[in-house]
């Protein structure tokens, strides 16, 4: 049971910086994801906590100690890889034993803890098999019940659902977060699949080329992004952007875009008065798009038109694809909705849930003022 | 619900790895032809040399493509006995046995730390070691016996091994960095992580998982030094520390006087006798080390 820190952490090859400047304060027994796109800088911040990397500048601490020049084996950390890396010459147990027995565990010790383990993870039947008689499901748990026997005090997990099929992943996905729970322990995840990371977390530290864009829990990074890679990265299909200008016409704030003029309502608009006459981003989630006749009870709509040019059938729900003076953007509507490939539809925006964000600087005009307003509903924990 | 898909799973892996031997084509059959054909001819001329070896000297030249009358081991007994071939035998076993246990020795962690370890000037390291395959051995001649002479290691079995370690590690390094190469790097953080020295790493995975590699590369040094012959003719001159290579000549020599050809096919058997079975008992592993590299 540990706290990790990353302060002023920097990792540079050569000239290329792969993390700049990591700040991140995990709490003991927290489950932190860290993602972003691929070569973001999640799995070397990682590595370099792992101790596989060198950290070329700042400290990473492990509870109140630096670790900086600690050996690996010594950082009492353990780590499941996407690849699994089992050892192909050895057993299930012998795989599962390999720690113990380099740390000089007594035998009785290390037989009990690898049973007990293999049975919570249900692969003690498979104990004397080599890892390429698994299959990809069981060979990710034999990797998870090899971290387990460790009773580490941080969990590092690299990518570990990418190489299951899409079946196994949801499956996986709970099963680890159950595990989180049973164990009790720190547990920092790397993946680049937003919806791994909003599912597990208790909180989400998004990266991108290197840099830290922010860090929070799932609800304040879907409601509250901080700018608009954030904005962008969290949510499927992702965010809609429009180039915008911010205007106060009577007393009224009003979003103008080429294609549209959205007014805001007082209570949100306020929060932007201050910026009138700048060049915005303009952003709103599919989601917060409906059409007219569905929309749903107590938002404040604005109504735009669009043409549809493409008809998505979830069944529980339905994308639009909607384009108006050239740009396209989607709507995730109710599934019965009338709209129909070539015609125009009229939809609602839900200007409560709308984002603004500086052009220049891309980040959230609103940040502070949001921030500082309560988690509601679906809040996790 | 998740053990069933688990099983279903695991159900999966085991047909999928039943499928995979494959079938006779038609377009393979040239290839075939020419195997098979190649094949026959090989096995004649073994089993020719072999039948040859059992005959009395007079079977040889009457009846050339028979089945000897009765087997004449007393063939092989007068080799073994009379023309030191039985010691040049042992003294093979000796000097080729140790020579590979040592160029394995050098060789493998040499080639793990050059295919592995970050350091500057490792690209150069490794194309030096490279650029020893390619010297030939008459160019090396007058240096070697000079070193040798000066280490007093001249008309001995160590100097001779001494000088086949270190002409045989460039080729074993580079078959080598190429099979620690194609190991995965996960491996090796992995065991850092679960604890494990540099060493340890080396010793308990890297080395295991190289297996193939390294079986592989005792084959090639075993047989390249079992039939070497300039090198042994130069350094040993002593008839009791002769390898076989150089007891077979003695004997072709000897011939000019006897005219024991069946003793000389007897003789020829001794020498291929070790590394056919070699062949015959780990073909298989060094197929799959050969292929190792290529397919993963």
């Amino acid at each position: 049971m540990a706290t990790v820190s990353f302060r002023h952490v920097w990792k540079r090859f050569g000239n290329t910086v792969a993390v700049k400047d990591l700040n991140i304060e995990v709490a003991d027994k927290e489950f932190l994801v860290l993602v972003g796109p691929s070569g973001c800088g999640k799995s070397t911040s990682l590595r370099m906590l792992a101790g596989l990397e060198e950290i070329t500048e700042g400290e990473i601490l492990i509870g109140d100690r630096v670790v900086n020049n600690v050996a690996p084996k010594d950082r009492d950390v353990a780590m499941v890889f996407q690849s699994y890396a089992l050892y192909p010459h050895m057993t299930v147990y012998e795989n599962m034993a390999f720690g113990l027995r380099l740390r000089k565990t007594p035998k009785q010790v290390i037989d009990q803890r690898v049973r007990e383990a293999a049975r919570s993870l249900g692969i003690d039947n498979l104990l004397d098999r080599r890892p390429r008689q698994l299959s990809g499901g069981q060979r990710q748990r034999v990797a998870v019940g090899r971290a387990i026997v460790r009773e580490p005090a941080v969990f590092l997990m690299d990518e570990p659902l990418s190489n299951l099929d899409a079946k196994l992943r949801v499956e996986a996905r709970s099963f680890i977060s159950k595990l989180h729970q049973r164990l009790g322990t720190t547990f920092i995840y790397v993946t680049h699949d937003q919806v791994e990371a909003m599912t597990m977390g208790t909180r989400i530290a998004v990266m991108s080329a290197g840099e830290l864009q922010q860090i929070d829990t799932p609800y304040n990074l879907y409601h509250n992004p901080r700018n608009v890679f954030v904005a962008g990265f969290i949510g499927s299909p992702s965010m809609n952007f429009f180039d915008a200008v911010l205007k106060e016409e009577d007393g009224k704030v009003i979003v103008e875009t080429p294609a549209f003029r959205i007014p805001l309502p007082p209570a949100v608009g306020n929060m932007y008065r201050g910026h009138a006459g700048k060049r915005v981003v303009f952003g709103v989630r599919p989601e917060d798009i409906h059409d007219v006749d569905y929309q749903p009870p107590g938002i404040l709509p604005a109504i735009i038109e669009a043409n549809v040019e493409v008809v998505e059938q979830m069944g529980n729900e339905m994308n639009l694809y909607l384009e108006e003076q050239g740009k396209t953007f989607i709507a995730r509507t109710d599934p019965r909705t009338q709209a129909r490939v070539g015609k125009r539809q009229a939809v609602a925006i839900n200007t409560s849930n709308i984002h603004l964000f500086d052009a220049n600087t891309e980040l959230s005009l609103a940040y502070e003022a949001k921030q500082a307003q309560p988690e509601t509903i679906g809040a996790s924990n | 619900m998740a053990e069933q898909s688990l099983q279903l799973e695991q159900a999966n892996v085991l047909t999928s790895s039943r499928r995979r031997r494959g079938h006779f084509q038609f377009k393979q059959l040239p290839s075939y032809l020419f195997l098979g054909a190649w094949s026959l001819f090989t096995i004649f001329a073994l089993s020719w040399v072999v039948l040859a070896s059992l005959k009395t000297n007079r079977e040889v030249f009457r009846e050339p493509f028979t089945i000897p009358a009765e087997p004449q081991f007393v063939n092989y007994q007068r080799v073994w006995e009379n023309s030191q071939v039985g010691q040049s035998f042992v003294n093979s076993l000796i000097i080729v046995g140790l020579s590979v246990l040592f160029i394995l020795l050098v060789s493998a962690p040499a080639s793990y730390i050059l295919s592995r370890a970050r350091f500057r000037g490792r690209n150069l390291l490794t194309m030096i070691y490279i650029a020893g395959i390619g010297i030939p051995y008459p160019l090396l001649f007058i240096p070697l016996f000079a070193m040798l002479a000066g280490l007093k290691l001249i008309n001995t079995m160590p100097g001779l091994i001494l000088v086949y370690v270190s002409l045989s590690v460039p080729f074993t390094v580079y078959i080598l960095t190429g099979f620690f190469s194609s190991l995965p790097q996960e491996l090796e953080d992995s065991a850092v992580i679960d604890g494990a020295t540099d060493f340890q790493v080396f010793r308990k995975i890297m080395l295991p998982l190289a297996r193939p590699g390294l079986i592989t590369a005792a084959i090639f040094n075993f047989i390249g030094l079992w039939n070497e012959f300039q090198l042994a003719l130069i350094f040993i001159q002593d008839p009791d520390k002769r390898p076989l290579s150089l007891s077979l000549y003695a004997l072709k020599n000897s011939m000019t006087y006897s005219g024991d050809w069946a003793g000389l096919f007897a003789g020829v058997v001794i020498v291929v006798v070790p590394t056919v079975l070699l062949f015959i008992l780990l073909s298989e592993r060094m197929i799959s080390g050969i292929t190792l590299g290529s397919v993963k």
